[in-house]
């Protein structure tokens, strides 16, 4: 077969290469198979155009016709060309002698579309001693990740590379948006080109031939690591940009082979080098190559967040916005290896906490603020949310690793283990029964172990919390931007909500799932389904009314699609959880009165479906309780009493942690409150939000809800407190920048309490492996139908065939006894256990935290029991280990 | 893929999972990815003209309502299983795509 022919297209765009362009074309002359024309291509250069014409003899000298660029400048050459292949050569490259020749040996197999060959580096200076040959392709030549023969591959270095001129015409040429522009070192283009044809062409192939070699000038200015680091972090844009247009898997193939094989190659060896033979180069290679690998890795992940964003400037502005969000999770991650959970004091989780995790949780909280300050995207200000919750709801569960924390969850992973046992619920079981009357939680979770394959909800119980909380956020944004017209205003009560909800609800518990469900029924009413009628409220109504900025209208289809949700819903909501029916009844009886959602009959279904519910399922529980529930109607005052620290036999750490409590809740209500009246002053809308907040309230006068409702209304109330309190500081009008400092502030200022609210009562809340491994002993030895007796009911307990079990806990004891306890300890508990048999008492580290926090026993009466039993007469120690202590005992 | 596909293919691979069993941690993906998006997603279609996060809301609650609500419903009449459950989420979702038209 006889040679095509060829023309070979040298692109130029400066004057300052003038010496070696001429060199560059002078090795094209000098090539044993002359090419059919050489043809110089200028970048929009006049004078190095005018220069080209008079000092080029025999070359063809032509003016990129296209965009500025080498795309442009190479789609010309190509326009121009005549020979059956054309090949191109870069303006600072000489090629060797016989380089055409090999090239175009490739095209003797028909099926090559195009052949290439290798691009050695001609360093000016010489290789600097960190620069590694897996990166040459950051200065445009070849890297050891190419093939060391002929070989297929899917694509070329662009300063070396040819194709046939009917392919490349047919195909349009290289995309002019892509591609170096001057000194932009950005590029793929010839990828990009090479991936097209490819597809094209399925049956065709690339050959790459590195005996068609040319050697590549590499300029002193790039020996710099910054030059290697922008074009690390530009070739990761432009592989985005290729990812983009070509789809992901072709434009990755190749590096990920690179990345798997050798990337770790490389690094293995040059740090082998580097320690063996004490070599510095081989550390900094090493070094090079991981930080190029990274650098790269956040260009592309740049490049894919902002397709349409190629601007350099633009992309580092972005990465200054990733960036703290970035390292604040790497120092957080690093800062949980340092935790030493046995060293925690008093004030819980806070003591162990290294400082690394403070400055980690700083940056977040910051960066979030002055980001909410400075208008950033919603999908930037996601992320930084999402680190936040990370950092302050995963850390317990991370650091507990299996273990979950409070010990109710334990009891609701038992419910749940009851109901893939049983295939039922019991309201009429007597222990737990109100977990049987509202079992939609339950049920949802016994449906995911089960049909998971999973032996129990302890395989994923502990990452309830970070995963409620990163649920909750969707319906909290779409509430709060019905409530508040403006934008900042919102993000930063989303800040400030995941900074004050410290009650700690959203953990494996029903509450958590109902309370979720509430935010997204109040969500969907306020903002999809606004009341029909417009005209104005009777005066009775007024208070309820006016204060929300417009809502678009949906489509008569969507609001029933919606209507049908909301009543879905509900039913979840009623028959999942006592409390949160109310708390959502008061505030759509709100909402409806001030025709703030509709239709008027959503308050009335509720109704009916919450009386139908306890009716149908909840009157055994209801008969049980009744009298205290009654008992606790109309005394609101009775009602706000909690069962939290006792102030009177608190260490100076848990007083520390009270007062955390009350004021962050105190400081709430307060911020709330001056938020509401700075929005009266401009005007903002603050009726409706101001109205759920209180919503809550009215539950305080009939139920004290064990001890808790306080802090259940204060959940219920925390989202539109924070958004109140957004209002303290937005809208404000742009211009002033010091006022960026408002928005820290008031993030930094909950930061504290926040943490040692939320954190500060962990040595009782988190149990250790050993207190685990002892409940464990106990389910799997204690014989159905024994009594279980625990000091308090703080340590897992319940979580496996709980039915089959008895339990009484000492804190429930009448006063009298309980103040007995410290004296006569064994006689005490043999009363309590009566003539219960086989009987195991229980004794924890975790239960001896509890009373002492919560003051239910008398200081040192647990102590006083444990020093007691091993002489008792008739109690047997049948376990123990560092945190536990099980007796059984025995005989009539 | 239109959304038909993803509920009907959906409903398939799950219930075939709970059937032969995947292994872990595939299954537990599949089944959580199943419980809380696919029964809302039947619903989409006729959310038409609401923001891209309503419908997210909308589909992860819904899903998760429906799926607990029919859980109970079994557990209360004392033929809970998990099959029966899935098998009974499964259908409703098709039926509900198929019903409103679901496209794309």
């Amino acid at each position: 077969m006889a040679e095509l022919s060829a023309s070979v297209v040298i692109c130029c765009y400066t004057a300052l290469r003038w010496e070696r362009l001429s060199a560059a074309v002078a090795s094209v002359r000098r090539q044993t198979v002359s090419p059919a024309e050489i043809l110089v291509v200028v970048d929009h250069c006049p004078a190095l155009h005018q220069r080209a014409r008079e000092e080029l003899p025999g070359a063809r000298v032509l003016a990129n016709e296209g965009p500025a660029g080498l795309s442009g400048a190479r789609n010309t050459g190509v326009a121009a060309s005549r020979g059956e292949v054309v090949a191109f050569l870069d303006d600072d490259a000489v090629a060797a002698r016989d380089w055409l020749q090999r090239l175009l040996a490739e095209y003797a197999d028909p099926t090559v579309l195009g052949a290439g060959g290798d691009v050695e580096a001609d360093w000016a200076d010489g290789r600097p001693a960190w620069f590694p040959r897996e990166f040459d392709w950051v200065v445009g030549c070849s890297h050891l990740g190419l093939p060391d023969t002929a070989a297929v591959v899917r694509n070329f270095v662009g300063a070396n590379m040819s194709f046939r001129r009917s392919s490349l015409t047919a195909l349009g040429g290289f995309r002019a948006d892509l591609g170096r522009v001057g000194t932009r070192p950005v590029g793929c283009e010839e990828t990009e080109l090479c991936i097209r044809l490819s597809a094209r062409h399925p049956e065709g192939v690339l050959r790459y031939q590195p005996a068609a070699a040319v050697r590549h000038h590499v300029p002193a200015e790039r020996r710099t690591w910054s030059y290697f680091r922008s074009r690390c972090y530009a070739e990761g844009l432009s592989k985005a940009r290729v990812a983009g247009i070509a789809g992901t898997r072709p434009a990755l193939a190749a590096e990920r082979q690179y990345v798997r094989r050798v990337l770790p190659r490389g690094m293995a060896q040059a740090a082998t080098v580097g320690i063996v033979r004490r070599d510095v180069g081989g550390l900094l290679r090493a070094s090079a190559l991981a930080a190029g690998l990274a650098t790269t890795c956040v260009g592309y992940a740049v490049g894919r967040l902002r397709p349409g964003g190629h601007s350099v400037a633009a992309n580092r502005v972005l990465v200054a916005r990733i960036g703290p969000l970035c390292l604040a999770v790497l120092l957080w991650a690093a800062s949980l290896r340092a935790v030493q959970l046995p060293g925690m004091t008093d004030v819980g989780l806070v003591s162990v906490l290294p400082v690394t995790y403070w400055v980690a949780l700083a940056l977040i909280v910051v960066s979030t603020a002055v980001l909410v300050h400075a208008h950033a995207s919603e999908r930037l200000l996601s992320a930084y949310l999402a680190g936040l919750i990370l950092v302050l709801h995963a850390t317990p569960t991370i650091l507990y690793g299996g273990s979950v924390r409070y010990s109710w969850a334990w009891k609701h992973v038992g419910i749940v283990d009851y109901i893939t046992r049983h295939g039922a619920v019991d309201p009429n079981i007597g222990v737990l029964s109100a977990y049987h009357a509202w079992p939609g939680f339950f049920a949802l979770n016994a449906l995911i172990v089960k049909a998971a394959g999973l032996s129990s909800a302890l395989s994923y119980a502990a990452w309830a919390p970070p995963v409620f909380a990163l649920l909750a956020l969707g319906p909290l944004r779409l509430l709060f931007g019905t409530l508040a017209a403006d934008r900042r205003q919102v993000w930063l009560a989303l800040t400030i909500y995941y900074l004050a909800n410290w009650v700690g609800q959203e953990y494996f518990s029903p509450q958590a799932f109902g309370f979720l469900l509430y935010l997204v029924v109040l969500a969907l009413c306020l903002g999809q389904l606004p009341a029909r009628r417009q005209e104005p409220l009777p005066l009775l109504r007024r208070p309820f009314g006016g204060s929300l900025p417009a809502r678009p209208a949906c489509t008569p289809a969507s609001r029933r699609t919606l209507l049908a949700v909301v009543v879905l819903l509900m039913l979840a909501v009623v028959s999942s959880h006592q409390l949160t029916p109310f708390m959502l009844l008061s505030a759509l009886t709100a909402l409806v009165i001030g025709r703030h959602t509709g239709p008027a009959w959503l308050p009335a279904v509720l109704a009916v479906l919450t009386v139908a519910w306890i009716w149908l399922m909840a009157m055994a529980f209801l008969r049980q309780n009744l009298y205290w529930i009654v008992d606790s109607i109309g005394h609101p005052a009775a009602n706000t009493q909690t069962t939290f620290v006792d102030l009177n036999h608190a260490s100076r750490g848990q007083q520390a942690v009270d007062y955390a409590d009350r004021a962050l809740t105190g400081g709430m209500v307060l911020l709330g409150a001056a938020g509401w009246l700075r929005a009266g002053r401009t005007g903002s809308p603050r009726r409706v939000t101001a109205l759920l907040a209180l919503s809550p309230l009215p539950l305080l006068v009939v139920n004290n809800y064990s001890g808790e409702m306080l802090f259940r209304v204060f959940l219920f109330a925390s989202p539109f407190l924070a958004l109140l309190a957004a209002g303290l500081v937005y809208p404000r009008p742009a211009g002033r920048k010091w006022t960026v400092v408002l928005p820290v502030l008031l993030v930094v200022a909950l930061t504290g309490p926040f943490c040692l609210a939320y954190y500060g009562k962990e040595r009782m809340n988190y149990f250790t492996p050993d207190e685990v491994v002892a409940s464990r002993w106990l389910y799997g030895h204690a014989p159905a139908g024994s009594l279980v007796v625990g000091g308090t009911a703080n340590f897992p307990w319940g979580f496996r065939h709980y039915e089959a079990y008895r339990y009484r806990f000492l804190e429930d004891l009448a006063p009298d006894q309980k103040k007995a306890l410290p004296r006569t300890p064994v006689a005490v508990l043999d009363r309590a256990i009566g003539r219960q048999r086989p009987a195991f008492v229980v004794l924890t580290r975790s239960q001896d935290v509890s009373a002492r926090y919560s003051g239910v026993l008398p200081a040192g009466a647990l102590g006083a029991l444990a020093a007691a039993l091993p002489d008792a007469a008739d109690f047997h120690r049948v376990y123990r280990n560092a945190d536990a202590t099980i007796y059984e005992l025995e005989g009539p | 893929m239109n959304r038909r596909t993803v509920v009907l293919a959906s409903a398939v691979v799950v219930v075939s999972a709970e059937l032969i069993g995947i292994g872990q941690p595939w299954q537990t993906a599949a089944v959580f990815a199943f419980v809380a998006l696919v029964p809302g997603l039947a619903l989409l279609r006729t959310l038409e003209g609401t923001d891209r996060l309503t419908r997210v809301v909308v589909t992860v609650a819904a899903s998760l309502a429906l799926a607990a609500a029919l859980s109970e419903t079994f557990a209360i009449v004392h033929h809970w299983t998990a099959i029966a459950v899935m098998v009974t989420l499964a259908a409703i979702s098709v039926l509900a795509c198929v019903r409103l038209g679901a496209g794309r």
